[in-house]
């Protein structure tokens, strides 16, 4: 019994590092990375990775080692990740379009409603905890405004405090809003990226059913809905089929 | 005589076997009678006594009845041995045979001095032909006998042939291919060796089709040899002349399996051909050895195929400039001058030096500064092939031009390779040159760019931004502050915090709003203070002031507890507040008698301080009760 408690516990043990001591890892992987040896740095990231840490700079780093490593699938996987944790970042936007040119598959994205753009545009702006503490901000801007139009015996302040008070009280709802949404995504997670070479994608989640079209490793897709082994997706273009689970990896 | 005749027997009977094997087709028979029929005889013009030698005549065309001279002065050791030799020519699709039969005899000479050998005759189509005479000279001489011609056969006669001995065996003459490698990595050189071993004097073809090898690349490496090595080897026993007539660097071009084709030679091979007399008695003897004819029989001989397994090059370590290199070499650069003016040319030479497939190294991309202009390289190759393999150098010249002055560098050089004999990529570097540009004596001198002259920042390539360094944010996962107890805390934190700020307000406006309240509230506490006013001043002696002071305490206490203004504020009015308040009648009483008596001691204070102290309480009592006795 005590080996398999040694078994059961030991990845846990091992892999859990101190944050003193990721941080450490996280400069050594970085010194590794910049001689060039990469799959060292890649190996160093990937141990901070699986000690369960989160952090936007790290999965950026990941792509970056993979996409040394001309692994691109795998490079634009962590630059989506790190862009799921810090969509404001100039440098992940830069590294993914870039990483994005590297594949087979066009990115052909069906045009939205320029509002629906917007939207999203300006909901990738902040992740969820962004969104959470502008939400929270604008929620204290906007009672305290409301207070000195509420109390003030001045009407000039009274009318001045009105409509940003307001203002706040509106921005405040949409961050909540955005942030609803943004940690609805992270929790069901419905963007995949493909990692096989090519997928055959099918009608219906069945080997022997008709073959729709081909998407190759490094697509994006959005899982729609699931059967057992079989994933309905879309992709960018906004066709739909079934592919098999084990072809994609969720961002 | 009767030998002579025999000849003649077994003469005929060849002429008339090699008609059928050569065919009769009548062109090939015209174009040999349009020939020029030469008999010739041939021998050493001088030999010592005892020696062996040999008289052969020699005629260019089926020929009938030969007769020989009489060999006077020498013992005929054996002869005429006949033999024939036919040799195709195919030239731009004409063919060209020439046939060259011959008689031989092994003379023995007996003694010195001067003999003549004269003339034989033979009949070529009907027409007698006579050859020339010989002059001998033997001397003497103290060398010794050579070998009979019979043990100078031997060698040929002693291998299994077959009974006829007609034919040749498998094993007489065969052809092998051989290489040095059979695994080799994609690209390495190979060398293929294709040998003749042979246990027969046999004759090569002059001109030589090369093997064909697809998936190769191919080089001759006997291309600059005179003639064909020749060694011994013994196999099973047997000793075999082996001939090296072909010697191949071949480097494959793919992985997997490839074959190297059955590679086909022609020879003409020389066999002892062997008749019978019908005459038992003359063979046995004669023993057979005698009458020994040769003929130059081609025979077709055929390599074994062979089959190499090409390994694909490693992909682990491979480096990132690596082009499909492999052997061993040394890389080198070396630029002209390191000081030059604008629009002067600069020379850069790299050289890779070495062996293996160095056909394929395509010239190396160098790292010029942007604003320099360059030249398409010249490339220049210097290879050898010799026996051990193709080895030899390729340079490649660069010529650039910088046309603004300033410090510039050439980065570093690396040329990466396969090594085959450590199974491992190598790397070689050529260090960055430093460059320093002045400017040119036909220029001007301007300090200022003119905006004409104004470039754009040229992007030379496009890569992913590095690495993002500093404080990486690391924190664990599943902690998001959204919807957590931190973050509802704080949403429900401001809320708190204006609905407590609206009651607060609300009650603060209220209280200040209410002017009667407040008077109401401060009665009793002002009331309070005007006694305590008015006990300090009974205590100085202040008779005067403390009745003025009691009296104050009370018309203050009636007009603010009532909210009455000064002008209103009437012992009658005070009565029937106090009244409308329910203040017991005793009390209203008491009240009125203490304002009385305060008046009248302002005026008229009492002797005494006991009746003064007295006031002070009264006061106080019947302030306190009216408070408690009035309702709210």
């Amino acid at each position: 019994m005590l080996w398999l408690w040694l078994v059961l516990s030991s990845p846990v043990v091992l892999g859990q590092l101190s944050a003193s001591e990721a941080e450490a890892l996280m400069d050594q992987a970085a010194a590794q990375y910049q001689q060039g040896r990469y799959e060292e740095a890649l190996r160093m990231y990937e141990q901070i990775e699986s000690s369960g840490y989160v952090s936007a700079p790290l999965y950026y780093n990941m792509g970056n080692a993979h996409f040394k490593l001309n692994s691109i699938p795998r490079a634009i996987l962590w630059y989506e990740r790190a862009f799921r944790e810090d969509p404001s970042d100039e440098d992940i936007h830069f590294n993914l379009a870039l990483a994005r040119t590297r594949i087979v598959d066009k990115a052909e994205t069906v045009p939205q409603l320029f509002f629906v753009r917007w939207w999203n545009e300006l909901r990738d702006f902040y992740s969820a905890d962004g969104w959470a503490r502008v939400a929270l901000f604008f929620l204290s801007a906007a009672l305290a405004l409301l207070l000195v139009f509420l109390l003030s015996r001045h009407t000039i302040l009274r009318r001045t405090a009105f409509w940003p008070a307001l203002l706040a009280l509106v921005i405040m709802l949409h961050a909540l809003a955005f942030a609803w949404q943004k940690h609805h995504i992270m929790k069901t997670r419905p963007y995949a990226i493909i990692f096989t070479p090519a997928v055959t994608v099918k009608s219906s989640p069945d080997v022997s059913s008709v073959d729709l079209f081909v998407i190759h490793e490094g697509t994006r897709v959005q899982v729609i809905d699931g059967l057992g082994e079989w994933l309905e997706i879309r992709i960018p273009s906004g066709e739909k089929g079934w592919v098999d689970a084990g072809t994609l990896e969720r961002i | 005589m009767q030998r002579v005749s025999t000849i003649r027997r077994n003469i005929a009977w060849l002429v008339a076997l090699i008609g059928l094997l050569a065919g009769s087709g009548s062109r090939h028979a015209l174009a040999l009678q349009a020939e020029e029929v030469s008999f010739t005889a041939t021998a050493k013009a001088q030999v010592v006594v005892g020696e062996q030698f040999r008289v052969v005549f020699t005629v260019n065309s089926e020929g009938k009845d030969f007769r020989g001279p009489d060999f006077k002065g020498f013992s005929v050791l054996s002869g005429p041995n006949t033999s024939s030799s036919f040799s195709t020519q195919i030239i731009n699709g004409q063919i060209a045979r020439s046939v060259s039969y011959s008689y031989t005899y092994y003379l023995l000479a007996d003694q010195e001095g001067r003999y003549t050998i004269g003339p034989a005759t033979i009949i070529v189509n009907g027409q007698q032909y006579t050859s020339n005479g010989l002059t001998i000279n033997v001397i003497k001489g103290q060398t010794a006998p050579k070998a009979s011609p019979g043990s100078q056969q031997r060698p040929s006669r002693s291998g299994q042939e077959p009974s006829s001995g007609q034919s040749l065996g498998k094993d007489d003459v065969f052809l092998r291919v051989s290489t040095d490698n059979q695994s080799p990595w994609m690209g390495e050189q190979v060398i293929l060796t294709y040998k003749i071993y042979t246990r027969r004097q046999i004759s090569l073809p002059s001109a030589m089709v090369q093997p064909s090898l697809p998936g190769f690349w191919t080089e001759d490496l006997l291309k600059d040899e005179k003639q064909y090595r020749q060694t011994e080897e013994t196999i099973n026993g047997s000793k075999y002349v082996v001939v090296e007539f072909k010697r191949i660097a071949a480097f494959p071009q793919k992985t997997g399996e490839l074959s190297i084709p059955a590679f086909e030679v022609e020879v003409a091979a020389r066999v002892q051909s062997q008749r019978r007399t019908g005459d038992p008695f003359f063979d046995n003897f004669f023993g057979g050895s005698f009458f020994n004819t040769y003929q130059d029989i081609p025979v077709t001989l055929r390599s074994q195929p062979l089959t190499l397994k090409v390994r694909a090059l490693p992909l682990t370590g491979r480096p990132a400039g690596f082009s499909g290199a492999v052997g061993s070499f040394t890389f080198s650069g070396e630029v002209d001058r390191t000081q030059l003016s604008t629009n002067d040319a600069l020379t850069i030479k790299y050289v890779l030096s070495g062996t293996g497939n160095l056909m394929m190294a395509e010239a190396p991309e160098v790292g010029f500064p942007s604003d320099f202009e360059v030249y398409d390289p010249r490339v220049s190759d210097r290879f050898t092939a010799n026996r051990s393999g193709l080895s030899g150098s390729r340079s490649f010249e660069y010529i650039a031009i910088p046309r603004v002055p300033g410090s510039f560098g050439i980065k570093e050089m690396t040329f990466s390779y396969f090594d085959p004999s450590s199974d491992r990529y190598k790397t070689i570097r050529v260090p960055a040159f430093a460059l320093e540009v002045v400017r040119g004596e036909g220029e001007q001198g301007n300090g200022t760019i003119s905006a004409v002259s104004q470039e754009d920042v040229k992007f030379i390539g496009s890569d992913i931004r590095f690495l993002k360094t500093g404080d990486a944010g690391l924190r664990m996962q599943g902690a998001s502050f959204f919807l957590s107890p931190g973050f509802i805390l704080l949403a429900i934190l401001p809320l708190l915090l204006f609905g407590l700020s609206l009651v607060f307000w609300k009650r603060r406006t209220d209280y200040l709003s209410d002017y009667g309240a407040v008077r109401r509230r401060r009665a009793t506490r002002l009331a309070r203070k005007h006694l305590r006013t008015a006990y300090s001043r009974l205590k100085s002696g202040n008779g005067e002031g403390y009745y003025e002071a009691i009296s104050q305490a009370i018309w203050g206490y009636l007009g603010d507890r009532f909210n009455l203004p000064l002008a209103s504020l009437t012992l009658d009015n005070a009565e029937e507040k106090l009244r409308n308040h329910q203040v017991n009648e005793p009390s209203v009483e008491e009240l009125k008698a203490l304002i009385g008596d305060a008046e009248f001691a302002r005026f008229a204070p009492p002797e005494g301080r006991e009746a003064r102290k007295d006031m002070y309480a009264r006061a106080m009592e019947v302030i306190t009760r009216i408070e408690n006795e009035m309702k709210k």
